[in-house]
């Protein structure tokens, strides 16, 4: 009986840990589908908008949270916006291998800069300590995080789906995403609705950099590569390009990662990532259309 | 008659030659200079072995990968293994199964058996990998970067130290050439034709009978045959390294060569990594400090980095095709009868409709 008990405790706090990080994960997966869905861009250095927020969290450290909040979503919007002008409007059309080389390259420079900048230590940030303590839930521990994770990440879902139904400039992106071509002869202006989307991914790398520095508490150069690895692999899994897809891809890939953890015998448990990835090739060779998506596969 | 087989043979032969002859100079030039100038070019020429090693795949296939450092990882680990002078082998890793425990090779059997095994890893590998196209399969390289990352990282002690340092400028040279005849026999070789038309237009290739996934494979193998040369030309240059030597910056460093060159030339390969090897010395130079007496700029790390990233965004930006775009060096006397220049969509600029550029709209 006293085993029972202990063994449901065990599984509901691994299933609040996955739905936490699947929502992370899903957030995270969205800034790289939405890109890749109207430009065919893999966005290599989505990581490192996330880094930018983190930095910026960091100069703005020490002022009211609010502020905090939305200064970094403003500034790194801005610089999202910024990076979209400088780097890739001149390559934009160029084919899907030239646009991620690209992207690898507008990487490799921002944390260097970073690294120029701040030096390549993590530096410490005290940002909201109070949210990694846990509540007691009838005897299981929710870290807070969590919970505004979850929040966070539902509310922006669900404000992107609202954006992208609703209003004119997220019905134009739909289009663009569906045939950039023909919503162009349209009347849909390119220029206007990448330059959006990226502000969008601008936006959703702040909201990812708030949540990982208050559980990490530190920011440094490196810190976009996970999260843009994690993108990626989720928006794979959802189907190149689809942002429901990506989402629930990224949900689902948070899910695997803490089943991994919870089960893998401990020996193995450091290759856990590798199987992932490997999963994730798996899923391009038999499903390239993403594991979740009934219609016929999208040229990539 | 003679006359002209020797012109022929000329012809034939210049394209490999010339982007040897700046390589062949600097390396005369150095066999004179101090010791730290020479490990200087010994890494450029270890670097033209592995940039000629990726270019072998990414050239001929047109598929970018950014897996191929896991090639290298073997051929730097493996080689290791089978060369580390027995006693601090065994010291170091007291648990190696007996062959390779008393295994004690000389330097080149330990760079060639090394690079076999990563050729025979990569043709594993080339089974599901090689059935995708395009950027699948540039994701799929990537996924299997991180792959060999986390497993380097697992199996393998944080550094790895101890490998003879047996990378002469003499040794390194003799690759650099072989990696580039091999290179450029491959793609003179019905398989890399064949696989070049496939890179060109697929469908059409397909439609004439090429079985795109084989050449591809077959491409991908020799590639990281001679990759895996290179990893263990740098794993006995440097002595020493870790799983993050074998990661995204030495990836970066890999892919940034082969573009500024030009990404579907073996000439391109060579100049764009004796370019970059260039520029980084000048940058490691400014990265350390200068006192012009006046100015002083202190020394920054992460300097010579954000240069090359620089270095590779204006490439794409002004010259996407590289210094040599997909054309190898011609010899340079008159030819008998002129031949129509290769047809390179790239000039035609982007579509101003689609943004997309004119050779994909046809295909």
């Amino acid at each position: 009986m006293v085993f029972a008990a202990v063994d449901l405790q065990y599984i509901v706090q691994n299933v609040i840990d996955a739905v936490s990080l699947g929502s992370l994960y899903a957030l995270i997966a969205l800034g790289i589908a939405l890109i890749f869905g109207i430009m065919q861009l893999v966005n290599l250095a989505y990581g490192e908008l996330i880094m930018v927020a983190g930095y910026l969290i960091l100069l703005l450290a020490g002022a009211p949270w609010p502020l905090v909040v939305v200064l970094a979503v403003a500034g790194t919007a801005l610089f999202a916006f910024g990076m979209e002008r400088v780097a890739f409007r001149p390559v934009r059309g160029a084919d899907a291998t030239t646009l991620m080389v690209t992207s690898f390259a507008v990487s490799y420079v921002l944390q260097n800069l970073a690294i120029v900048i701040a030096g390549s230590e993590p530096q410490p940030i005290e940002l909201g300590g109070s949210l990694i303590k846990p509540l007691d839930v009838l005897g299981i521990r929710v870290p807070k995080l969590d919970l505004i994770t979850m929040g966070t990440s539902l509310v922006l879902v669900i404000g992107l789906v609202l954006f992208l139904k609703r209003t004119s400039l997220g019905i134009q992106m739909r289009a663009a995403a569906e045939d950039l071509r023909t919503a162009r002869l349209l009347g849909v202006r390119v220029n206007g609705v990448i330059a959006a989307a990226f502000i969008i991914s601008g936006l959703l790398a702040a909201a990812i950099a708030l949540l990982l520095v208050v559980q990490t508490g530190s920011v440094s150069p490196m810190m976009g590569v996970t999260p843009l690895i994690v993108g990626i692999m989720a928006a794979v899994i959802g189907g190149m390009g689809r942002l429901a897809g990506a989402a629930v891809g990224g949900f689902l890939l948070g899910c695997v990662t803490i089943a991994l953890q919870a089960t893998l015998p401990a020996d193995i448990r450091g290759y856990r990532d590798a199987m992932v990835y490997a999963l994730i090739i798996a899923v391009l060779v038999f499903r390239p259309q993403g594991l979740l998506a009934g219609r016929a596969p999208r040229q990539v | 008659m003679q006359r002209r087989n020797l012109e022929a043979a000329a012809r034939t032969g210049w394209p490999v030659a010339a982007p040897l002859i700046p390589v062949l100079v600097i390396t005369l030039l150095s066999a004179v200079g101090s010791a730290a100038q020479q490990r200087t070019v010994i890494l450029m020429l270890v670097n033209v072995v592995l940039v000629v090693g990726l270019y072998i795949f990414v050239g001929n296939s047109g598929i970018i990968s950014f897996g191929h450092v896991t090639f290298m990882a073997i051929g730097a680990y493996v080689s290791g293994l089978l060369t580390i002078p027995l006693i601090t082998k065994n010291a170091m890793f007291p648990h190696l199964p007996g062959v390779i425990a008393d295994a004690q090779l000389g330097t080149v059997p330990g760079t060639i058996l090394p690079a076999l095994l990563a050729g025979a890893v990569a043709l594993v590998i080339s089974i599901p990998i090689m059935r995708l196209a395009g950027l699948a399969a540039s994701i799929a390289t990537f996924a299997l970067l991180l792959i060999a990352n986390v497993v380097l990282g697992q199996a393998g002690t944080s550094t790895f130290i101890g490998l003879p340092l047996d990378t002469t400028l003499g040794s390194s040279l003799g690759w650099a050439v072989v990696a580039v005849v091999i290179a450029a026999v491959f793609q003179n070789s019905r398989v890399g034709l064949r696989l070049k038309a496939s890179r060109d237009d697929e469908l059409a290739a397909r439609a004439a009978g090429v079985s795109v996934e084989r050449e591809r494979r077959i491409a991908f193998v020799i590639s990281a045959f001679v990759v895996g040369i290179g990893g263990a030309l740098y794993g006995h240059l440097q002595g020493a390294f870790s799983p993050e030597t074998f990661y995204l910056q030495a990836t970066f460093l890999m892919v940034v060569m082969l573009v500024v060159g030009g990404i579907n030339s073996l000439g391109g390969a060579v100049i764009g990594t004796v370019a970059v090897s260039i520029i980084l010395e000048g940058l490691r130079r400014i990265e350390e400090g200068v006192n012009l007496g006046v100015v002083n700029i202190p020394a920054r790390p992460g300097l010579r980095e954000v240069g090359l990233g620089i270095l590779l965004l204006v490439i794409l930006n002004f010259r996407p095709q590289g210094i040599l775009g997909a054309r190898e060096i011609a010899w340079p006397l008159r030819r008998r009868r002129r031949m129509p220049p290769a047809s390179d969509h790239s000039d035609l600029g982007p579509d101003p409709v689609t943004g997309r550029s004119a050779a994909r709209q046809e295909a």
